[in-house]
């Protein structure tokens, strides 16, 4: 521990000859420091938010919104001839430059404070934690000016820059309406998201800066040739531009999300205005409450629906994987006769689309009496999902069986065990990673499955699962049966919840690699 | 305590005949090394008779027992697989443990174990729902739903991440039962018992310290203890081992090949090594099989096998540098016998070669190899009872301890000597090489077989 100070950077990308160590903080709080993408993608993340999020503010004012179900055609202004886009789009194009500029500035500035900081090549801990720290504040100091100069009056920073755009503001130039409280709400999450965002972007500018100079030091020394220099530039090309990639990514996977919250966390009103997020939390607490709880909307409740739904998926997943597992395991280990026709048999059920099936399926459920109490409607769609299902499961584990290694099962015959007992202890322990990801596909399928289900069960039925709870936002007394927006995304981001804490917490087993360590 | 027999065993996959009619018998406690090249068909005659691959004819007996129709799991072998075969989910201790368990633990154990672990399990679900139900009566529907779901998903999550907890619980429930149960303190003195076999490998083996660890955690030659521990708990009848140095380093190849030989003859399992590394074979088996296309060519001790080799397959396999084979007809010479050959005219003398000549007598205008090791040839030092030709150095190869000579006799007739130590000779140079007649063997080139 005490030569931590004295080690030399390094950056995975980069490549130096020593190991790098990082300050115990992170590790404590269990970030894996040792891989500096973690901060890289953090910081991606929280910066096209925040990058979005000032090009929202600049939108939000003057045009009408369209997004995927949500319409927000109504503009805050009327009379949109009267502030037409050509000045926000100057206004845009400023931000970007002025964006542009601070940045580069940044850059400038933490080169030069490194290659002061790091003497003779070699960046301490205390140097590095120096840099970072100096950096930040630069940066906080050139985002506050910025700030200032374009966020609303409600700003608390009401500085003379402030001022002027409080000025300008009163002469309609600049407009962000904000409530204090949104403000106050915004304030505190973005500081935060900034600082951290912040922290992160100086961490890894520092950490590329320092190896790299490291490295030109190196090449000084062993006086090698150029090509040396242009291919770790070509290494630091290849960074950003995955990065670049990635985020744009990004953009289309997270936006609809966290647009989604924003108008959970609205009220009608607001909405109606097309002030997004006006007083978030109150609304947080209202309208998930509101979804939650409330009972009764045609005999269906959130609360029926997710338990519908969480019998569906778990039904679909266990029976599904139950079914499948033993077939899948005799495709996978076992000659039988007529095996390549039943192989193909399984996966031409795969080639039909769903839907081409429904209406045959309805005729064969209700002619078995699938269908005449709502009970057995319910019992009639699992056992349809199931159906739909096995196909799927009993390829992907006789794929995941194929993988497993058959000597590990024939060790455990001469270990004394009989067939199904090496398929017991040792081939489905070892295929769990696989199952709980094909069984999570299942469920995930059941989960979100909507038109089996409205054919079935219908909505606004004690036995409606979730999907089909869309029907309850509806405002039935507005002539065209408007919905709760507000409502429906609050309704949409608890749907999604459950799907969301699944994949986390069992991301751990699904990346495993089953069989490691177990054949040289 | 078992000897094997194979009798008349052969094993055809489809058109490929892997093992053809071998008849092979091992001796109680012996270590037997099949050896061959790859592809010969020694790992299929292993499986065969670990009964993890049937027989297409013919019988196999351990200890006298006919088992060539029993399941894998009533031979009572243990085997150490070319991939060691370690199970990734265990840790090390059970993994020992697991042959033993299958072994001793009854049925009924078993069942009683399963049964409290359900029971176990059933608590700590009606824990939930108890939980629940209250805090659904306290605060609502909603309540309910969340802490039933919210706990059963935790407990499930809890018991796929720390698979501790799950052996926990069902202890917990079996040292209670233990009490009251003979059953359930029969199958926990098993344990014991278990315990302490495995602490006896591990501690022969010198990985007690890697007890509680993955195999995915363990270095290469790790993983073959393990493996080779796994096989001892078990105490079995036959060892059978299918090349399990292969994967190791050179330097770790040589000791775990000395520690396997001590291991064995300490525990006097009958053992049965396959390689196709010769040096093993020679320093590890009381016996040798050699095999080449699914049938065993000689069978007999490493001095035998060396020193009196059957085939000219075992010939040339066996030694390094291979054995020189001089191709040449036998006339009558002068004095006795002559093998003639390109340019090369070999005086085979009646009073060295004893009986040899008789046999060679019998091959007079006929084809006959001549097999001769490297380092038996002698070259400049003039030696007696050997026949001498002239040779020119080719190549000249020192290896240490060892320098391998090239040289060209007769008409472009290639022989390889192998002196001691450093030799002065080079490339070019002509030197006189001596045969000793009584390292000279003698093959018919039709057969194969050994003339004398
Ligand atoms: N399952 C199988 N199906 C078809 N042919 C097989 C099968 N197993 C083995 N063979 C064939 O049988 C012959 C003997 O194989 P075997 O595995 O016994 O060789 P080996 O002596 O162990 O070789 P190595 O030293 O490479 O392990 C080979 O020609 C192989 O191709
Ligand atoms: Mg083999």
């Amino acid at each position: 521990m005490a030569s931590i100070g004295e080690k030399k950077i390094e950056h995975p990308s980069l490549g130096s000859a020593e190991q790098i160590e990082l300050p115990e903080v992170l590790r404590s709080l269990g970030i894996n420091v040792e891989h500096t993408s973690f901060m890289v993608t953090v910081f991606t993340a929280i910066s096209v938010f925040w990058a979005f999020w000032k090009f929202e503010n600049l939108l939000w004012n003057r045009v009408s919104y369209r997004i995927g179900l949500w319409v927000f055609s109504r503009p805050y202004y009327e009379d949109v001839e009267k502030y037409p886009t050509g000045p926000y789009m100057q206004e845009m194009i400023t931000t970007l430059v002025l964006m542009s500029i601070l940045i580069l500035a940044y850059s400038i500035f933490s080169t030069i404070l490194i290659t002061i900081l790091s003497k003779k090549g070699t960046a301490t801990r205390k140097s590095y934690l120096a840099l970072t720290g100096i950096s930040f504040l630069v940066f906080l100091m050139a985002w506050w000016a910025e700030q200032s100069f374009w966020v609303s009056p409600n700003n608390w920073f009401r500085t003379e820059l402030g001022q002027l755009s409080n000025e300008y503001w009163k002469a309609g130039i600049i407009s962000l309406p904000m409530s204090g409280d949104k403000a106050f709400f915004l304030f505190i999450v973005f500081r935060f998201a900034e600082v951290f965002a912040l922290l992160a972007l100086s961490y890894n500018l520092a950490v590329d800066l320092v190896a790299y100079r490291n490295y030109r030091k190196e090449l000084k020394e062993k006086t090698i040739a150029r090509e040396t220099a242009v291919w770790t530039f070509q290494r630091i090309l290849r960074y950003v531009l995955f990065y670049t990639v990635m985020l744009l990514f990004l953009v289309f996977t997270l936006f609809p999300v966290i647009y989604t919250f924003l108008v959970s966390v609205s009220s009608e009103a607001g909405l109606r205005n097309q002030n997004l997020a006006d007083h978030p939390i109150k609304n947080f607490v209202l309208n998930y409450s509101s979804v939650i709880f409330t009972r009764e909307r045609g005999g269906a409740s959130f609360q029926t629906a997710f338990r519908n739904s969480i019998f569906l998926g778990v039904g679909t997943a266990i029976g599904g994987l139950s079914i499948s597992l033993p077939a899948a395991y005799a495709i996978a280990r076992f000659r039988f006769s007529n095996k390549k026709p039943i192989e193909f048999l399984i996966l031409a059920t795969q080639m039909f689309p769903g839907i081409i099936l429904l209406i045959p399926q309805f005729l064969i459920w209700r002619e078995l009496g699938l269908l005449s109490t709502e009970n057995r409607r319910l019992y009639g769609t699992l056992l349809a999902y199931f159906a739909g299902s096995v196909a799927y499961t009993v390829w992907m584990m006789k794929g995941y069986f194929e993988t497993i290694p058959r000597d590990l099962e024939e060790a455990a015959l001469i270990d004394g065990s009989s067939n199904f007992g090496a398929f017991l202890r040792i081939s489905l322990p070892l295929a769990a990673p696989g199952m709980v990801a094909v069984g999570i596909f299942t469920f995930l399928g059941a989960w979100n499955e909507f038109a089996l289900a409205q054919i079935f069960i219908g909505e606004n039925k004690p036995t409606s699962p979730l999907p089909l709870l869309f029907y309850s936002y509806q405002d039935t007394s507005a002539p065209d049966n408007k919905p709760f927006f507000q409502l429906l995304a609050a309704y949409s981001m608890l749907v999604a919840l459950p799907i969301i804490i699944l994949f986390l917490s069992l991301q751990r087993l699904l990346a495993r690699g089953a069989t490691a360590g177990g054949v040289k | 305590m078992a000897e094997v027999k194979f009798e008349n065993v052969t094993k055809a996959f489809g058109e490929t005949v892997a093992v053809r009619d071998l008849n092979l018998e091992i001796h109680d406690k012996e270590f037997l090394v099949l050896v061959g090249p790859s592809g010969c068909g020694k790992t299929t005659t292993l499986r065969m008779l670990a009964g993890l691959e049937d027989t297409t004819q013919g019988r196999i007996y351990i200890d006298g027992k006919d088992v060539t129709y029993l399941p894998p799991k009533d031979r009572d072998i243990a085997m150490v697989f070319q991939s060691y075969a370690l199970y990734p989910h265990m840790n090390v201790y059970n993994n020992m443990a697991f042959g033993l368990r299958n072994r001793l633990v009854s049925t009924s154990m078993k069942q009683l174990r399963a049964g409290v672990t359900l029971i176990m399990w059933f608590i700590v679900i009606a824990l939930i729902t108890a939980i629940s139900q209250i805090s659904g009566y306290i605060f609502g529907q909603a309540f309910y739903s969340m802490m039933m779901f919210g706990g059963i998903g935790a407990f499930f999550l809890a018991l796929g991440l720390y698979p501790d907890f799950r052996m926990a619980l069902t202890w917990k429930g079996m040292i209670f039962l233990s009490k009251y149960s003979q059953l359930a303190h029969e199958y926990i003195e098993i344990e014991k018992t278990i315990e302490d076999r495995v602490n006896w490998a591990a501690e022969i083996l010198e990985i007690p310290e890697l007890l509680n660890r993955k195999p995915r955690q363990l270095s290469g030659g790790q993983r073959q203890r393990v493996a080779l521990g796994r096989a001892m708990v078990r105490q079995p009848k036959v060892f059978l081992m299918d090349e399990p140095l292969s994967n190791l380093d050179a330097k770790l190849r040589n000791s775990m090949r000395a520690e396997l030989a001590t291991l064995q003859s300490k525990l006097e399992i009958t053992t049965v090594y396959v390689t196709h590394d010769q040096v093993e074979a020679m320093t590890l088996g009381h016996r040798i099989a050699v095999m080449n296309k699914g049938v065993i060519e000689q069978i007999g001790t490493p001095d035998e096998v060396y020193s009196k080799p059957e085939t000219l397959f075992v010939a040339g396999f066996i030694g390094t540098p291979t054995m020189n084979f001089i191709k040449g007809k036998v006339e009558a010479g002068t004095k006795g016998l002559e093998l003639v050959s390109l340019g090369i005219n070999l005086h085979l003398s009646k009073e060295e070669l004893g009986e040899k000549f008789t046999r060679l007598q019998h091959y007079e205008g006929k084809e006959v190899i001549l097999g001769i090791r490297p380092e038996n040839i002698k070259i400049d030092t003039q030696i007696k009872f050997a026949a001498s030709l002239p040779g020119t150095v080719t190549f000249v190869e020192p290896i240490g301890s060892v320098t391998n000579l090239f040289f060209e006799i007769g008409i472009g007739q290639k022989i390889t000597v192998s002196v001691e130590g450093y030799h002065k000779i080079a490339r070019g140079d002509s030197s006189t090489l001596f045969f000793p007649y009584e390292m000279m063997h003698f093959f018919d080139p039709t057969s194969g077989k050994r003339i004398a």
